[in-house]
């Protein structure tokens, strides 16, 4: 459905059911270039095991026409305007690659929104290297290529991912091709920007999950360990066999992983 | 093209699709024979049948086996994913009545395998899809057969037996200015040929009983989906861009995103025909895999050398394969062919009819049967068999005459083909001497 917020339409994903608002409401967050349907299985199953989900096509990206913006505060800016529109009070924050940035951000600001923090494929900071930028600034494919290659892991690439009969590697850079001009940019540039500055770990203080993958390129285990440490209620969760893009490499793993971080957890 | 991350085409024959060694122990395919699977909890049957979880329940959607030859054909064409169907025909059924609704217009190539012309102007007119045949080689013909209704372009690579080779960037560049889906079927090229969706094609169909498989064993179809068709915006096909009539709540595009025609092949079109691939046809075609570009490239090398000695032959008037100079596609089949036009020939034998009797009475080694790109080299008679329902209007559109006999090449030495073709031609030229 489309929502207005902040005078600009944004497409939301509820996981197939409407949304309830006397169910815990769970945000599903996507990164870079991405769109809700990166999380639509799991939204999907969440949506069916008493929470109500929301999964927003950030700006710029899938069904939300407005430009995409650069900088984790503004993504944040603009969760918060939606969330506030839909008077939910409380929520639980999953969030992949840049998504984990905004989520991580929600969470300093508005410790009394955000119970809980899922966070997969995240680092901070969150440095994207200047070749994948300027490719993503030229709308060069060879931005699609690395962001594809880099994103997942070997086998991944070779086994075609999560998806039956699928191929991820291709997947990934049909999706990534469907983006508005300026999209992928903006967005990396949003992670690569987003430093020690903008945010205080300290000020997140609920419970902090990281759902990390062994063989991630992009955002390595150990910098997610690391966070993890630095935060007052961090913990990790690893899936094997498996890179950057989590749910659309290992879907199950990463599945039973979530469950356990929202629900079994309580 | 798929980028320095991403495996060669030998490899992904091999590899590609496998899953992980719980499920397949080790490198060689394993067969799942089951018509179901076992569920772990009622949460996780639920979730499975709510397309909340990724994973098989029943043979009839999806199975291990041939899931992992789906991710193969898929890696191999450039595609988001690929849906196996029971036969070729199978496959393209699926993948036109998943897309086509009553009053939609397809616009299709004039010279279009029998079968797949007969879905189109039988089963599927019935239906009230109507079908406006074109002449590909000339893309302003289908610029002219497009109608405000139209919703599918279909062609294929190249046309069996007379080789007419669709100009598929062309053709798609139509698509796109009319905003539908191009469709081709591969079955005469295969990926090692030609991947049509790097030239623009939006869905690929192929029948994997012939070269893919190899061995004659077992018979299978597949649809591929680029995943790059936009299904939202042109507003065309409401069964992906609206909330199912049902209580699932799916809603293809905002679920799947690009693979949406993809799903709904798998859990609407399949679950639907019931034309699922078994799993012990899916080993053997992925079996066929493993040796598809040594097989391929044998095949065309030994098509191009009989081609060749064909042309020189007296009782021959002409040969029709698009990588002989001679063809009118050979610069087009140069450019999008560059490994060759296939492994099947046309070959008209002077002599008419009662010539091509004599033709394939006399072959020793060559077997007499329908099918192409298998093993066996063989010959067959396309306008008594596989065009026999034609007119002779339609036959001469088509450019199949009485004198046609098509020749698919097999893995059988070259040499010893050679032979048994020179040895029924002095037959032919034996009994024209006789004629009064």
């Amino acid at each position: 459905m489309n929502v207005d917020v902040q005078g600009q339409t944004c497409q939301l994903y509820t996981g197939g059911t409407d949304f309830n608002h006397s169910q815990p409401c769970l945000v599903f967050i996507h990164g870079a270039g991405m769109d809700h349907t990166f999380w639509a299985t799991s939204a999907r199953y969440f949506a069916r095991s008493g929470y109500s989900v929301l999964v927003p096509d950030l700006p710029g990206h899938g069904g939300s026409p407005c430009s995409a913006l650069d900088s984790i505060p503004a993504y944040a800016d603009h969760v918060l305007a939606l969330l506030a529109s839909l008077n939910v009070a409380q929520a639980a924050l999953v969030g992949h690659s840049m998504g984990s940035l905004v989520a991580m951000e929600m969470a300093a600001r508005q410790p009394s929104l955000v119970t809980r923090l899922v966070l997969l494929g995240a680092a901070f900071p969150m440095r994207v290297s200047d070749a994948l930028l300027d490719a993503a600034n030229a709308e060069d494919p060879s931005a699609y290529d690395m962001v594809a290659g880099f994103g997942t892991a070997y086998r991944s690439r070779l086994q075609g991912g999560a998806m039956l009969g699928g191929n991820l590697y291709h997947s990934l850079r049909v999706q990534l091709a469907r983006n508005r001009r300026g999209t992928l940019f903006n967005a990396l540039t949003a992670c690569n920007t987003y430093d020690e500055d903008a945010l205080a770990l300290a000020d997140i203080i609920c419970l902090t999950t990281f759902i990390v993958a062994d063989q991630d390129m992009m955002t390595p285990a150990a910098s997610a360990l690391a966070l993890a440490e630095q935060l007052p209620a961090g913990r990790t969760l690893t899936v094997a066999n498996c890179g950057h893009m989590l749910v659309l490499e290992q879907a199950q793993a990463t599945q039973m992983a979530l469950h356990q971080a929202l629900i079994d957890g309580d | 093209m798929a980028g320095p991350f991403y495996p060669r085409f030998e490899t992904l024959c091999i590899h590609a699709g496998q899953r992980t060694e719980a499920e397949a122990q080790g490198q060689s395919s394993v067969v799942f024979v089951g018509n179901s699977f076992r569920f772990r909890d009622m949460d996780h049957a639920a979730s499975l049948h709510a397309l909340a979880t990724s994973g098989h329940t029943s043979s009839a959607i999806s199975n291990p086996t041939v899931a992992t030859l789906e991710s193969r054909l898929a890696a191999l064409e450039g595609g988001v994913a690929a849906v196996a169907t029971a036969t070729g025909m199978a496959a393209i059924h699926l993948a036109m009545t998943s897309l086509l609704n009553a009053g939609d217009h397809v616009v299709a190539t004039h010279v279009l395998n029998p079968k797949t012309r007969q879905l189109l102007t039988r089963t599927l007119a019935r239906l009230g899809v109507v079908t406006t045949f074109a002449d590909f080689r000339d893309v302003r013909a289908v610029r002219s057969a497009m109608r405000t209704d139209t919703r599918l372009i279909f062609a294929e690579t190249v046309a069996l037996p007379t080789g007419e080779v669709t100009d598929i960037e062309a053709v798609a560049a139509v698509a796109r200015e009319y905003t539908v889906p191009l469709m081709i079927d591969a079955t005469a090229t295969t990926a090692y040929l030609m991947r049509p969706i790097d030239l623009g094609a939006d869905i690929v169909v192929q029948c994997l009983g012939g070269y893919v498989c190899g061995s004659d064993t077992a018979i299978g179809g597949v649809v591929i989906d680029s995943g790059r068709y936009d299904w939202s915006s042109s507003g065309y096909y409401p069964q992906f861009t609206q909330a199912a009539a049902d209580d699932s709540g799916i809603h293809f595009v905002d679920d799947f995103g690009v693979h949406a025609y993809s799903m709904y092949l798998r859990y609407v079109g399949l679950a639907d025909t019931g034309a699922a691939l078994s799993p012990l046809s899916a080993l053997q075609i992925l079996q066929g895999l493993d040796t598809l570009s040594l097989r391929m490239q044998r095949q065309v090398d030994s098509a191009s050398a009989i081609a060749t000695f064909l042309q020189a032959q007296s009782s021959v008037a002409a040969v029709h394969w698009p990588s002989l100079e001679t063809h009118p596609n050979y610069a087009l089949a140069r450019r999008v062919l560059p490994r060759g036009a296939g492994a099947v020939l046309g070959v008209s034998l002077q002599g008419g009819r009662e010539a091509v009797d004599v033709f394939v009475r006399a072959l020793q080694l060559i077997e007499h049967q329908g099918g192409v790109g298998t093993r066996c080299t063989s010959v067959l008679h396309p306008a008594t068999t596989t065009h026999y329902l034609y007119n002779s209007g339609d036959l001469s559109q088509c450019g199949i005459g009485d004198e046609l006999v098509q020749l698919s090449v097999g893995l059988e030495d070259t040499d010893d083909l050679i032979s048994d073709l020179s040895r029924a031609l002095r037959q032919v030229a034996k009994h024209a001497e006789r004629q009064p």
